[in-house]
């Protein structure tokens, strides 16, 4: 029994209850969960162990768990400088989804968007490391996908995929 | 994040750290390594044994500590990273320049 069902169990919602009552296989849903914090550097190291206790619950690796958190530092780093200029009392939102083949990340900001073209800097020179953020994304996720908000800001999309098809919850993955 | 500073020899210097390198510690490291390579050492080497977690700023930093040694042809060697942290180095495709052992 997982967590949730163990939780749900313990502490059934009428809506959960009158599911227990039908005689359809009940699934867990998947994992989602949202966190919005300042945006000052301090929140970093906060965010690591969450990100990739999530990861983990994803059914990632350690090596490919320890890449997403590595992504997500990343990416909220480049809000924190570029999109709020190192302005620490703005706002940042954090969306991890379960996907039945991953994991997606939204990064949610208020800020200065970026040119989406603008990201893709030509490849790294020896000794420039300019843009190795966006690049280090690029190369862990499978999915990057950059775009300003109409009502203002940008959503950052990452999304990670498990190598083998069999993406469904509880079957094997690596 | 801790650090100490040691001078093996006239021409090389070992950097120690502690701890996790991100933004937020990144000028710390800053810090650090500019004391490191006011000696002009030959070779810095910086260990990062007790590092867990490194991102861009940090290899940043010691990109921009290579750069200065190299004005008097010095270089830079990372000793003993761990495997989360190398992992990054290749991610960045920073190893060789960086010198990651």
């Amino acid at each position: 029994m997982t967590q949730a069902e163990e939780d749900n169990r313990r502490h059934p919602s009428p809506r959960s209850a009158a599911a227990t009552e039908s005689t359809a296989p009940t699934r867990s849903p998947p994992e989602e969960m949202q966190i919005q914090f300042p945006s000052s550097p301090e929140y970093l190291a906060l965010l690591r162990p969450l990100v990739e206790w999530f990861a983990r619950k994803c059914r990632f690796d350690e090596k490919e768990a320890s890449r997403i958190v590595l992504c997500v530092v990343e990416a909220v780093t480049n809000v924190i400088r570029h999109a709020y200029g190192g302005d620490a009392g703005q706002r940042i939102t954090l969306q991890l989804r379960e996907l039945g083949a991953g994991i997606e990340v939204q990064i949610l900001d208020d800020g200065k968007s970026v040119t989406p073209g603008t990201l893709d800097k030509p490849p790294c020179q020896e000794l420039a490391p300019g843009g190795l953020g966006v690049r280090m994304m690029r190369s862990c996720m499978d999915h990057f996908e950059y775009a300003p908000r109409p009502e203002g800001g940008s959503r950052l999309v990452l999304r990670k995929l498990h190598k083998t098809p069999t993406n469904a919850p509880g079957e094997a993955g690596s | 994040m801790k650090h100490e500073i040691i001078v093996i020899a006239t021409d090389q210097v070992r950097v120690v750290i502690e701890g996790e390198v991100d933004m937020h510690v990144a000028p710390a490291l800053r810090t650090v390594l500019h004391e490191a390579v006011a000696a002009k050492p030959a070779l810095l080497r910086v260990d990062l044994a007790a590092v867990p977690f490194m991102d861009s700023s940090g290899i940043a930093t010691l990109v921009e500590a290579l750069k200065t040694l190299r004005k008097w042809s010095g270089s830079l060697r990372v000793e003993n990273s761990q495997e989360t942290v190398r992992d990054t180095f290749e991610i960045a495709g920073l190893s060789e320049i960086l010198g990651v052992v």
